[in-house]
This record gives structure tokens, C-alpha cells and sequence, in this order.
């Protein structure tokens, strides 16, 4: 909170996570690192944001930030990025420019070939990290080319290069993640060597789609740990608060509400599991993973987090107080997780242009893996993404996976869940065959019509995979597929217990997050 | 030159005095309020401006001796000030809130102390909420103890704006038990004098006090940040006998009032935050090229930009029909103030988040020489939810309204008489003007007379003679609408009625959530009211109206407005389906959006102009 509030890097929490060996999760392991399953770097993610999410956001950037070299580079490029980054050095991803934004093919940045090198000149902007970066993944265009494949990644070593060639600009202030250091970095004729261009010249625009497929896969993980902690943080201010010569949970309304964002962190961690597994088990289906897991988890979260704050009251709008006002640092901090690397106009967009592969026949056993309760690891970046997936395993899997729920009878809730389901899944499928432009508005109900479809199914698979069919499953689902609408106040009162559960765990408390040594005193 | 009806003249004189607000220059410039805000510091020099300007006249209603002569006044300027800064313009708020109990109330000595304070700049504090009871008034732990001629009051009143710097509060203390157990005290709260000690019981970090009080600290919010805002502790004030604002015990009635008026003026906040919010991010989209075109062109950009004016639009028409009622059907008041405090804040904060999709990473930003007014305003306008009465306060007040009025609604026709007058555009002179009359207000609404809207406006459209100016497709499409949203009323009304029969259904969301649909199609009933009005009004060829003039006159005089309006209210009801493409009314109300952009005029039907740009800065 101190941090925050004095817009000050966190170096303390950082050395931190350091100590205990973070840093060694952002380096893949054939390059010395520790990091061979993301499933495990986005739960142990989720901690860190679940206590201070610009910390997390800093701490995860080396991986993030160096995706580029790692779905791309050369063997020389990945061995002396992940020297460099577990020696303590950071990473930058220069991609966006101050008047193009999501507009890629827009940038002004150019990558010119000269002698036997190249000279980079431009300017990025809105970069994490900069100025404490050594290495900047830089996007730039080949001024001779236009088109698709008019871009390169430049991996940008700023301590090859002289001061002059340079220019830090001043830092940007935010909202939220006050504790980041968010800048420009311009160039002025950077001369960098032939083998400073990762991948293939003219694979920019592509490598960005599949380092963003990455990144936007794993970014989800971390708005559930904020709502992990909002939903105890409101727990127990609720609990002890009296109202009407009560406790202010002994109002339905209140229970309700607490059990609502119970149920939507239940859901969202589902689709977000499902889907940090794709790049593992089924790396062609993840362009639509990708965008559905960051498009409807952070915006599931930010949604809840505002319907928390109105059940909070003032609470919710003060800096201090109760929990230190942790939750409105929290509310600040999570909106980021929406905004970046895609927003989301951009990822529905993207999702848009995926609609084909729901005309291609696809077996659902193809997907199964993802449910599954085990841990997956296995190789990361070995398997190449295509810009388009095929077919859509999982949603094939949606008939199917309601005919399986419609048989728990004695849950009501759970049924009439399965038969939206299977209702939202008719309506997708037909409406897949128009083709919808990405950026229109019909394109994009389209995309979130899907996302919803996709992220239910994948909620439906993995609680049949596990054989169970827990209370909040017909919420869940409902709440995937229809946000805004109460779950029936019984279900909510038959989910109090859980509540108070939740409430009652410390924040490594969930399972699948092997961390107990970040545990420590939370600023209260 | 525009010109603006009476009741808005005030709030005009201070826009243009304010001038230029992209002016770093000026007080009342963004650039001197975001300075102010990221110090944490109290925007002084705007304060100040419009004190010296003379708002403290259009505090003190001209029954006592003021130039207020309607709330709708008071509306206009909280929402022309608004726009800039909602610290201040919620400084100067507070100052009303904590005076009205005294206009409503008071006795005349109370009235010409309130009124003196105003007029030397001074500020007061509305101390009513208390840190372990916040909405629960009842429970408040402050007493008042009688001795004599005098009460002592003890207790801690806890995020209370002003008490920085207030030189009298409104504190409500218990003096009984129940409900009648609550009293109104004016108490001064004298200037420590500077470099005087602090008073003997205040701890070393109290900003200041006096015998038997001292003021608390700051505290620290997300928006608002420079605001006075903290609290007071009371160990022993002193008040006198004649410092009882009202009746001994009436204090829970002065309150009930007083919220139903400032609960009106609130909206009055957001719908200034979302103006600027809307003027800011319209400007992005039209400057700003994305795959190589203006942002604007793309379709869910304008979606999202044309239901944010038509908030603004269904927000000012539910704010000022309540306005004029506060004086002329007071007995409509306590359910429109209710529908406008939930339904204007909360639209317009989701308007703003909206909107802040439209601006991408830069809705994120608060460096100055980023885009950091927007961020600003939404952290400030999301206060107003949370003023007079928190969301589920409002909602579950409402929740209990519902059957009763549906149950008025199956009886018969509500009184009617007068209600085109209190939605009219541009109100004539003596509309919404008469005194404030506390005997005359009421605690709950009987029936719902705006809502009542609908069935006149059905009745208008089925009419033998359809009405003029409506081409027949926007005329079918309106009956269709009118017909879904009585439909929808009727529907709400049977399952209030089956869940007031449901003791176990208080408080329980499904209450709050039907109160909520509630709004929307009060507020429909609203807009059928002034779309009745102006009809009445004007002449209904389009080309023959002030259309020349007034960018919005075509669209309300060719049932677009209503059309508009309505259409955003069955949806956010949950009565129609988000449609799949923008339409020509989209285009028509996008075209007038951008008209009163380039005329520099309010996002309104009311042509009120804004102060004239003399700089080209951003921000």
C-alpha cells in the first residue's frame, strides 16, 4: 500500500519474491530456469496478485516481456536473455506507439538494414519497465516492406548500445498499479547487429499475435487472485459490521452478493485453468483460448469487483480504514488486467476471426486433456501456434457435456443450466456460418456470445471430469452464459457456508498453488 | 446566441464567469483541478472564485432572504460546476446539504447565522454518519444530554465532507429513543485561530478544534481527493436550547427531507462528470485514427458513445421533472428522488466505464500531460452512488414502495394534472418556483404519477389522429416500445405485490433487483412526459422550430428523442435485446452529438451554452 500510494517501485516485495525464487519461474528450464508449466506459473501468479497486483505484474514481466524470444529467438538471443533476466535484469516489450495503439501495422518505428546491421529509430510508448530494462523486445517496420509482413522483432540490448543512441522518456503515472513504472523509450539510430532481429525478418505481426496468445493466457490468473482477496477482504468487513441489530451478512441481499462473486470466482478459474493448459495439450486451438480466457476473466472480475463495492458501501472509496483500504487499491490495480496486451474490443475481435472453426467437424476427445485434474508440464513453446485454429474440440463437446449434467435431476439449478447451455450452443453454431466483420458490432456480440458458450463448456467438462457437481456449478454456468442474472436466493443461502470458508483461508489457501513461502504479514 | 430558460441563468452567468476550463490559467480550468487533486489539496482558488461570484446567494432560497428560487437552480449549477470539479462543486454541495435542514426547519436566528456564514465564504459540515453505522440512522451512538438550556453532545460523526474547514455543522445526536428519538443541532465550529494551541482534549494530529470538540483527521479516498473530508469527535460540545434545528425529536423527518432534495441534486454531479467524460472521449474518437480510419467510425465505438449522451439525455429529463416537483407535487418527490439517486449515478458511472473502453490505456492514465481528466472524473463520480443513502439503501427504501404503488396503479388513474409542466424543456417562470414547503412534503410516494407518463403517451399514439411529425415507421416503433414497457410495469407490478406478501423477501437481491427494473420504467414515464410537453409546446414541423438553433430540437420534435430514450430504458430493463447494428436514429442522435460538440454546447436538450475555448489545450 505504501508503494502505491508513493508511486514507488516495490523493491522490497520484489527482493522478496526473489529470495524465494520467482525470478527462476520467468526462465524456461532447458535455458537454466525452473519454469515448465504455466498452469503452475499463472497459480503462483495468482498468489502474488492476490496481495499486491502491480507487484505480480513486475515480477512476471521477464517472461511476458521476452515471449518474443522465446516462441522465436535464436538459441544465442534465449541463452543470454535468461542469463540476464536470472541475473536479475529486466525485460520490456515495446509494441505500442502513443498515436496507433491496438493498430499495429500503424507503427512508425523502423528497422532499417545497414551494412551489416540494422539502425532502429522511433519511439514506444506506455512500456513497463522502462528505464529499468536491459533488454526491449522492440516491434518495428522494414520501411522498404508494407503489409502483413512488413514488421520485425529487434531484441534491443541496451547496454551493447552508446547513452546517445537512447532516450528514456519521463514517466507515465496511472490509475492503478501506481507502484509500476510505466514510460516511452525513443531510439535515435540504435545500430544493432544482424543477429539482433528475432525470427525471420517480416514475422513481427505474426510473432506479436502468438507472443500476445501467451501473455493474454496468462494475464486471467492474476485479476482471480484480486478477487480472491476483495471477496475475504468484504467478507470480513461485512461479517463484523452491524446493521439493523445485526451482522450486515445476516441481510440476504448481502449473502447473495457474497456468494454471487463466490460463484464467479469459481467459474472464471475454471475457464482460466482450461485455458493456460491449451498451449500445452492443444496449441492450435489457442487463438480462441487466448481470447476467450482474456476477454471473460478479467471482465467477470472487474464487474464483480464493482458490484462488491456497492454491497461494501463508503468502504469501498476509502485509502485507509479496513484492511488498510486494500480493496481500493485493488479495484484500481485489476481494471489494468482488462486493458492490456489486448483490450477488449481487440480480443473479441480477434475471437471474431476465429468464428470458422466452429464449421469444421472436431472431436471432442481432443480436448479432454485440458479438463483433467492432473498438473500438465511438458515442452512450452515447442509447438508452433497458427494464426487460425481448425476446429473448436471443446465447444463440440457442449452437446454432449449437457446431456451429461441434465441427468443431476435433484438440481434443479443445474439442469435448467445445462438447457441454456445447450440453447447458447445451437445459437453460436448457427450463428458461426455468417460471416461477421471482427470490428462491427454484430462481430462483436458474436464474440461474446462464443466466449460465453466456450467458457460454460469448459466449466461443464472440467466438473464432469472431476465427477462432480458441486452447488455452484448451476450458477456458475448461468453466470458464465447470462451475467447479471441472481442465482435463486436459496442456492445463495446454501452457499453461505462456503463463503465463510473461502473467507476463512489464508491467501495460499487454494489448492494447486505450492507456495507457502510467500506467506507472510499482510499490511492490515 | 442561445438563448437559455430562467431557471438556468444562474448556472449559465457562472460557466461563462468561469470561462475557458482548458485554460491552466484559470481557476476553474482541468488543469488546476487535476494539480489540486494529485496534491491531495483542496481546490481553493475555484472555491473561492464562486463564492466571490456569489453562489452563496443561490444557497439561501429567496424566502429567506437569498436568490434561490428552485432546486432545478441548484441542479443546474451543481452540473455546470461539476463538470470541471467534483470536489468542488461537492464543497459547495455540502454546504447546501448541511443548510437545508435550517431552510426546511429552522428558526429564524438559525437562518440568518446559516445565511451570514455562507456570505463571508465559510463552510459547513452535515454531521450525520457515524463509523460503526453508516446507513443505519437510528443506531447513531452520538447523544445529546440535556442540562437546562443547553445539551451537551457526545460521539464521533465520521466521514463527513468539509469538517477540514466548516465553521458550523448540522449534527444530528439522540436525544430519545426510536425513530423520534433523533434531533437536528446547528452547532458553530470556530477557527482555531493559526498558531493558537490545539484545544486541550485534541489529540497532537487533529486539524483543529475548540472546547468539547476537535476535528478528526483527512482521510484518504479514491476520488475527491482533495476534499476536507473526515470527521468531527464531540466530548462535550455545548450547544444551546435554540441551536434545536426544529422540534426536539424531529430530526429523522428534517433528514428524510433534506435527502430527498439533495438526492436530486447528486445526480446533478454525475450527469456534470459524465459530460465531461463524453465531451473528452467524443473528442479522442474523432481525432484519433485507428486501421485507417477515425475511431468514431467504428460501429461499437458510436454504440457506445450514443448510449452515453442518451444516459445524459434520460438523466437530465428524470432530474428536472423532480426538481420542479420538490416545489410544485412535492408529494411525487420522495419516489423520484429515490429513482434519480439510483438510476442517474449509477448510469452515468456506467456510462463512464464505458466510455473509458472507447479510450483504451488512456482512460488509465493520470500524468498531466497524459489524458488524466477522464481518469479523474471517474474516480470522483463514483462517489455519487455512494452519497444520501448508499445503493441498497436507495433500492431497499424503494423495494418497499413498490407494492403499494402497484397496488395504486390497479385502483386508477394517478393525478396527472400539472405533470407536462414539471418535464417540460424549458420550464415557463413560475414552474418549480414556489417556497420549499416542509408541511407539504412527504415521506412516501402514494402513486406514481410519472410512470403515469406511459399510459398518456399510449393513449396520444393510438390516438384517431396520429401525431404530427412522426413518420409512420418511427410511430409504429414508438407504440411498440410504449406497448413493451406498460406491458413490463404491469408484469413488475404483480411481482411486487406477490413479493411483498413475503416477509422473507426483504432485502433479498431479487427485491433490490425489481426496484432497480423499477427506475427504468419510471424514468420512461418521464421522458413520455417531456416529449408531451414539448410537443405542447412547439410546433411540431421540425423546420419550423428553433431547430436552426438548437441542435437537439429536430430530434425531439421528430420522436427521435423519445424513441432514443425509450429504447435505452427497455433495454437496460432487460425488455429488448442489444440490436445488432446502428440505425438511422443512432446516426441522427450521433450527428447531434457531434453538433453540440462543435457548438460547444451542454450534452442536453436545454442549448446551454459552455464557457468559449480561448486555448487549444487537451487537458
Amino acid at each position: 500500500m505504501r508503494d502505491d500510494h508513493a508511486e514507488r517501485f516495490p523493491a522490497e516485495a520484489l527482493a522478496t519474491l526473489d529470495a524465494w525464487g520467482y525470478r527462476a519461474l520467468q526462465v524456461p528450464e532447458e535455458y537454466g530456469g525452473r519454469l515448465t508449466s504455466l498452469e503452475e506459473l499463472s497459480a503462483i501468479g495468482r498468489v502474488v496478485a492476490g496481495r499486491d497486483p502491480a507487484v505480480t505484474l513486475i515480477a512476471n514481466s521477464p517472461l511476458g516481456a521476452a515471449m518474443p524470444v522465446w516462441l522465436a529467438g535464436s538459441t544465442a538471443q534465449r541463452r543470454a536473455v535468461a542469463d540476464a533476466v536470472l541475473g536479475g535484469a529486466w525485460v520490456a516489450l515495446g509494441i505500442t506507439e502513443r498515436a496507433h495503439g491496438a493498430d499495429l501495422l500503424a507503427s512508425e518505428t523502423t528497422v532499417r538494414r545497414d551494412g551489416d546491421g540494422y539502425l532502429v529509430d522511433g519511439e514506444k510508448w506506455l512500456i513497463n519497465n522502462a528505464g529499468r530494462a536491459r533488454y526491449v523486445c522492440l516491434l518495428a517496420r522494414h520501411p522498404d516492406r508494407t503489409g502483413m509482413r512488413s514488421l520485425s522483432f529487434v531484441l534491443m540490448d541496451l547496454a551493447a548500445l552508446p547513452p546517445t543512441a537512447y532516450t528514456v522518456l519521463p514517466r507515465i503515472t496511472t490509475h492503478g498499479m501506481r507502484a509500476a513504472q510505466i514510460a516511452g523509450i525513443r531510439f535515435h539510430g540504435a545500430r544493432v547487429p544482424a543477429g539482433a532481429l528475432i525470427g525471420r525478418p517480416g514475422s513481427g505481426l505474426e510473432l506479436a499475435a502468438a507472443a500476445l496468445a501467451i501473455t493474454r493466457t496468462l494475464v486471467p490468473a492474476l485479476s482471480l487472485g484480486v478477487l480472491e482477496t476483495a471477496l475475504r477482504c468484504c467478507t470480513a468487513f461485512l461479517h463484523d459490521r452491524r446493521l439493523y441489530g445485526g451482522a450486515a451478512t445476516d441481510i440476504p441481499y448481502v449473502r447473495e452478493e457474497l456468494a454471487a462473486a463466490l460463484v464467479d470466482l469459481r467459474a472464471a478459474e475454471a475457464v482460466a485453468r482450461a485455458c493456460v493448459r491449451a498451449p500445452h495439450l492443444l496449441p492450435d486451438l489457442v487463438p480462441v483460448t487466448s481470447a476467450v480466457t482474456k476477454y471473460l476473466v478479467p471482465r467477470t472480475v472487474e464487474d464483480r469487483m464493482r458490484q462488491l463495492a456497492v454491497v461494501l458501501g463508503s468502504r469501498s472509496y476509502l485509502r485507509e480504514g479496513h484492511w488498510s483500504g486494500l480493496f481500493e487499491k485493488l479495484r484500481r490495480d485489476v481494471t489494468l488486467f482488462g486493458l492490456f496486451d489486448g483490450s477488449e474490443p481487440v480480443v473479441l475481435s480477434a475471437l471474431t476471426a476465429q468464428a470458422s472453426c466452429l464449421d469444421a467437424p472436431a472431436d471432442p476427445r481432443r480436448a479432454d486433456a485440458l479438463f483433467t485434474p492432473e498438473a500438465v508440464t511438458g515442452p512450452l513453446f515447442g509447438h508452433a501456434t497458427g494464426p487460425f485454429a481448425e476446429d473448436d474440440p471443446v465447444t463440440a463437446g457442449t452437446a454432449e457435456a449437457c446431456a451429461a449434467l441434465a441427468r443431476h435431476t435433484a438440481d434443479p439449478v443445474l439442469t435448467g443450466a445445462a438447457g441454456a447451455l445447450r440453447a447458447a450452443g445451437e445459437r453460436v453454431r448457427a450463428e458461426a456460418a455468417d460471416a461477421l466483420d471482427p470490428r462491427s458490432l454484430a462481430g462483436q456480440q458474436f464474440a461474446d456470445r462464443y466466449a460465453r458458450l466456450f467458457a460454460a463448456t469448459c466449466l461443464a467438462r472440467t466438473a464432469l471430469a472431476a465427477g462432480e457437481a458441486p452447488p455452484w456449478l448451476g450458477p456458475g454456468l448461468l453466470a458464465l452464459l447470462e451475467p447479471g442474472r441472481r442465482m435463486p436466493a436459496e442456492r445463495a443461502a446454501a452457499l453461505w457456508n462456503d463463503v465463510l470458508a473461502h473467507a476463512a483461508t489464508g491467501p495460499a489457501g487454494h489448492p494447486g498453488a505450492p507456495v507457502a513461502a510467500v506467506r507472510g504479514g499482510e499490511d492490515r | 446566441m442561445t438563448t437559455v430558460a430562467p431557471v438556468r441563468s444562474a448556472a449559465r452567468a457562472l460557466e461563462a464567469h468561469l470561462a475557458d476550463p482548458y485554460d491552466p490559467a484559470l481557476p476553474g480550468s482541468f488543469h488546476r483541478a487535476l494539480a489540486a487533486d494529485r496534491a491531495a489539496a483542496f481546490p481553493a482558488d475555484l472555491c473561492r472564485t464562486v463564492q466571490e461570484w456569489g453562489v452563496a446567494e443561490l444557497l439561501i432560497p429567496a424566502a429567506h432572504g437569498g436568490r434561490l428560487r428552485g432546486l432545478e437552480e441548484a441542479f443546474e449549477l451543481c452540473r455546470v460546476l461539476a463538470r470541471r470539479d467534483l470536489t468542488a462543486a461537492i464543497a459547495l454541495g455540502s454546504n447546501l446539504l448541511a443548510s437545508l435542514p435550517v431552510w426546511l426547519r429552522g428558526s429564524a436566528g438559525q437562518r440568518a447565522a446559516v445565511a451570514r456564514l455562507l456570505r463571508s465564504g465559510g463552510y459547513l459540515s452535515f454531521a450525520l454518519s457515524e463509523r460503526a453505522h453508516g446507513a443505519d440512522l437510528v443506531a447513531g451512538g452520538t447523544t445529546g444530554t440535556r442540562d437546562g438550556d443547553t445539551w451537551h453532545l457526545e460521539g464521533e460523526k465520521y466521514l463527513i465532507n468539509n469538517t477540514g474547514h466548516a465553521g458550523a455543522a448540522t449534527i444530528t445526536a439522540r436525544t430519545g429513543s426510536g425513530p423520534r428519538g433523533l434531533t437536528l443541532f446547528l452547532a458553530g465550529l470556530p477557527a482555531t485561530p493559526p498558531g493558537a494551541d490545539a484545544p486541550g482534549d485534541a489529540p497532537a494530529d487533529s486539524p483543529g478544534g475548540g472546547p468539547g470538540w476537535h476535528r478528526l483527521p483527512k482521510v484518504a479516498t479514491h476520488g475527491l481527493r482533495g476534499s476536507e473530508l473526515g470527521g468531527l469527535a464531540l466530548t462535550g460540545l455545548t450547544v444551546h436550547r435554540t441551536d434545536a434545528v426544529g422540534r426536539v425529536g424531529s430530526g429523522l423527518e428534517t433528514i428524510l427531507e433534506t435527502f430527498q432534495l439533495t438526492r436530486v441534486l447528486v445526480a446533478g454531479l454525475a450527469l456534470g462528470a459524465l459530460d465531461t467524460c463524453l465531451r473528452r472521449t467524443l473528442g479522442f474518437a474523432r481525432t484519433r485514427r485507428l486501421y485507417d480510419g477515425p475511431v468514431i467510425a467504428l460501429e461499437p465505438v458510436a454504440r457506445r458513445l450514443v448510449d452515453a449522451f442518451t444516459d445524459l439525455l434520460v438523466g437530465e429529463t428524470l432530474a428536472a421533472g423532480a426538481c420542479r416537483a420538490a416545489h410544485d407535487r412535492p408529494g411525487q418527490l420522495p419516489l423520484q428522488s429515490l429513482c434519480a439517486k439510483y438510476l442517474i449515478p449509477h448510469r452515468a458511472t456506467g456510462a463512464i466505464e464505458s466510455l473509458g473502453v472507447v479510450l483504451g490505456a488512456r482512460s488509465y492514465l493520470t500524468d498531466p500531460q497524459q489524458e488524466p481528466v477522464f481518469e479523474k472524473m471517474r474516480r470522483d463520480c463514483a462517489v455519487t452512488g455512494l452519497f444520501d443513502g448508499a445503493t441498497p439503501v436507495v433500492l431497499g427504501g424503494l423495494a418497499d414502495q413498490l407494492a403499494p404503488l402497484a397496488e395504486a396503479r390497479a385502483a386508477g388513474r394517478p393525478d396527472t394534472r400539472g405533470m407536462t409542466a414539471l418535464f417540460a424543456p424549458d420550464p415557463d417562470g413560475d414552474t418549480g418556483t414556489a417556497p420549499l414547503d416542509p408541511e407539504r412534503m412527504a415521506l412516501d410516494t402514494d402513486e406514481d404519477a410519472v410512470a403515469a407518463g406511459l399510459d398518456r403517451l399510449a393513449a396520444v399514439l393510438e390516438g384517431p389522429h396520429p401525431p404530427p411529425g412522426l413518420t409512420a415507421a418511427r410511430h409504429a416503433e414508438l407504440r411498440t416500445l410504449t406497448g413493451r414497457l406498460r406491458t413490463a410495469l404491469a408484469a413488475l407490478d404483480a411481482q411486487a405485490i406477490a413479493l411483498a406478501a413475503d416477509p422473507g423477501q426483504r432485502r433479498t437481491g431479487a427485491a433490490y433487483d425489481l426496484a432497480a427494473r423499477y427506475t427504468h420504467l419510471h424514468a420512461a414515464g418521464a421522458c413520455a412526459w417531456r416529449w408531451l410537453a414539448h410537443r405542447e409546446a412547439a410546433p411540431a414541423d421540425p423546420a419550423a422550430g428553433p431547430a436552426g438553433t438548437d441542435p437537439a430540437a429536430g430530434l425531439l420534435a421528430d420522436g427521435g428523442w423519445l424513441t432514443l430514450c425509450l429504447r435505452r430504458l427497455a433495454g437496460q430493463a432487460g425488455i429488448l435485446p442489444p440490436a445488432p447494428a446502428l440505425d438511422g436514429l443512432d446516426a441522427a442522435a450521433l450527428t447531434t452529438l457531434n453538433d453540440l460538440y462543435d457548438r460547444n454546447l451542454l450534452f442536453s436538450v436545454t442549448g446551454f451554452p459552455l464557457a468559449g475555448r480561448t486555448t487549444d489545450g487537451v487537458s
